[in-house]
């Protein structure tokens, strides 16, 4: 039960692709990468997260998105545990050519069971990832101010998807 | 040299020619064995998984069940709900064992693309479900909710955590959660009858009541009896069974009609085949009658030849199909959305030996026509034409 709690966990879809790049980029198109996560990879990434991967998380996918034959950024999706349901992250990243300069251009989120999700999916909330990078902690309440102070497991569980998606993609883009 | 011996060799000739009638044959066979198959484990898998239901009659108001069904899955009114009252009625009839009550309600989903089945139940439902295996607890209060396994998956959620309802500002604590039963009750979220009448506005009203009966043999009579309640519908699960059967079985006929037109086809594919060799071998078929050969000898060479061009066919067909039908099995689950749980296409050696058995069919009469040719020939005006 556990096992295949774990397996959903990553089998999370990207539910508007074209909706989300033309509003986040203005682009056209993308194109998805998969990045194997070795045992050794899987160790540096657990070490800079201070946390475990998940069970199934040997495989990570990625959205290269272009405008015309430009790439534009790189979108990911996480399925996290909320305070009542899942959660499903989707995280918009751009870098110019040093993959040590990846900022973070937009969070959102495209389902969730929670009461705050008013607050949860409001600029407020949302808006403080924009513009940080793999040097910025993400933690919650000292980096990232809660949605709001019932929201508290809900707003931690998100800034800890972004983090996670920011973490693994700088790794694997600048390995 | 037997006529065996001599017929196998005379495959060898035109390989070509050869191969692609034991293509067009095994081809043939092979889909006819799947669609046999499929019929057989489809019927078997269908049965099983609606006796797994463990309900024999279900009331429902009057009016059409499947349009009902959709409607509710739909996230739909439906016109028609059975007043709660029904329950009592029902419960006094001789023969019933257990009434289950049951309140079924959607709520869409469109940016998930799926919706959420809410069943609002009362502690008939596991008496009734016996076989149900429930990690935590049943429904005690009105904040309690039961997860189906896959809806605890979706959720990421389980025994102690919180479901929270946004579209109605109600949050259920999650009490248990069904082990997978592989149906669709592992699609739900089951609720407290209550709860349900009062969260989507339908008190004291129901969408069916389930029911399980002392003896299945009394369905008949218990169903004449629920059926003089005014306003209510029962359904059998003999007719459930039934009506699914019968959507699949117009599909099928029309398949089987093709199949059977392409089994005739690689038939005259044999024919045709064996004909041709006739007609390349007429000097030397003349030979043999007239060195001796019983025009029988002769006419039993050629239809031996059609014979066993027909089951390498076939057989080929039989093992193409054996190795296919698992990732056929997964294409058709695929595209149906009634396929049951369990093997839906199974092997089975009486479909097995029926294919076999119209193999030989197909190459006896197809083999027919050439072998008479082959027989009648007149060694000496042959012969002469040389």
């Amino acid at each position: 039960m556990k096992l295949l709690l774990i397996i959903i966990t990553s089998l999370c879809v990207w539910r508007f692709p074209d909706r989300d790049i033309k509003e986040i980029y203005d682009a056209d198109s993308y194109e998805t990468i998969f990045y194997d996560v070795s045992e050794k990879d899987q160790a540096i990434i657990e070490e800079i997260l201070g946390y475990p991967l998940d069970v199934d998380e040997t495989q990570f996918k990625f959205f290269t998105v272009f405008n015309g034959s430009d790439t534009v950024g790189t979108v990911a999706t996480h399925l996290g545990k909320g305070q009542y349901g899942a959660i499903e992250v989707v995280v918009a990243m751009f870098y110019d050519n040093d993959p040590n300069k990846i900022k973070i251009k937009e969070v959102r989120i495209q389902r969730d069971r929670e009461k705050d999700r008013v607050n949860l999916r409001g600029d407020a909330f949302l808006g403080q990832f924009k513009g940080k990078g793999i040097d910025d902690p993400l933690t919650v309440p000292d980096d990232i101010t809660p949605a709001s102070e019932h929201s508290e497991k809900s707003s931690k569980a998100i800034a800890f998807a972004v983090r996670k998606l920011v973490v693994v993609y700088h790794y694997m883009v600048s390995k | 040299m037997s006529l065996f011996l001599i017929a196998l060799r005379n495959f060898t000739r035109h390989k070509i020619r050869t191969g692609i009638a034991v293509v067009s044959i095994g081809v043939a066979v092979a889909v006819l064995f799947t669609m046999l198959s499929f019929n057989q484990g489809y019927e078997n898998s269908l049965r099983n998984h609606i006796q797994k239901m463990g309900i024999h009659l279900m009331v429902i108001p009057i009016g059409c069940p499947y349009e009902a069904a959709s409607l509710i899955l739909k996230g739909g009114q439906i016109d028609n709900y059975l007043p709660y009252s029904i329950v009592n009625d029902v419960q006094q009839i001789s023969g019933i064992q257990i009434a289950a009550p049951v309140l079924m309600h959607g709520i869409v989903k469109p940016d998930e693309g799926r919706t959420d089945i809410y069943m609002g139940v009362d502690e008939n439902i596991v008496k009734l479900k016996n076989w149900w295996r429930i990690k935590g607890e049943f429904l005690r209060e009105e904040h309690d909710v039961v997860l189906g396994y896959d809806v605890s998956l979706i959720e990421l959620s389980n025994v102690g955590d919180q479901i929270y309802l946004p579209e109605l500002d109600f949050t259920f604590n999650v009490v248990g959660v069904l082990e997978a039963t592989g149906t669709e009750d592992d699609g739900f979220f089951y609720i407290p009858l209550s709860t349900s009448q009062q969260l989507f506005d339908k008190k004291d009203l129901l969408t069916s009541v389930q029911i399980r009966l002392d003896d299945p043999s009394l369905a008949s009579t218990v169903t004449r009896t629920l059926e003089k309640i005014p306003q209510v519908e029962v359904i059998t699960m003999s007719e459930l069974l039934g009506t699914m059967l019968s959507l699949v079985g117009s599909m099928q006929t029309i398949v089987l009609s093709i199949v059977i037109i392409v089994l005739v086809i690689a038939g005259f594919g044999v024919l045709n085949t064996i004909l041709m060799s006739v007609f390349e071998r007429i000097k030397e078929l003349a030979i043999m009658i007239a060195t001796g050969a019983g025009r029988f000898h002769v006419f039993a060479l050629v239809w031996i030849e059609s014979m066993m061009l027909a089951l390498i066919g076939g057989t080929m067909g039989l093992i193409l199909a054996a190795v296919a039908d698992r990732l056929l099995e997964g294409l058709l689950r695929r595209f149906m959305p009634l396929a049951p749980a369990g093997e839906i296409i199974t092997f089975r050696i009486d479909i097995f030996l029926f294919c076999i058995l119209l193999t030989l069919v197909i190459g006896l009469i197809a083999g027919i026509y050439p072998a008479l040719i082959a027989a009648r020939q007149k060694p000496v005006k042959v012969l002469r034409a040389v």
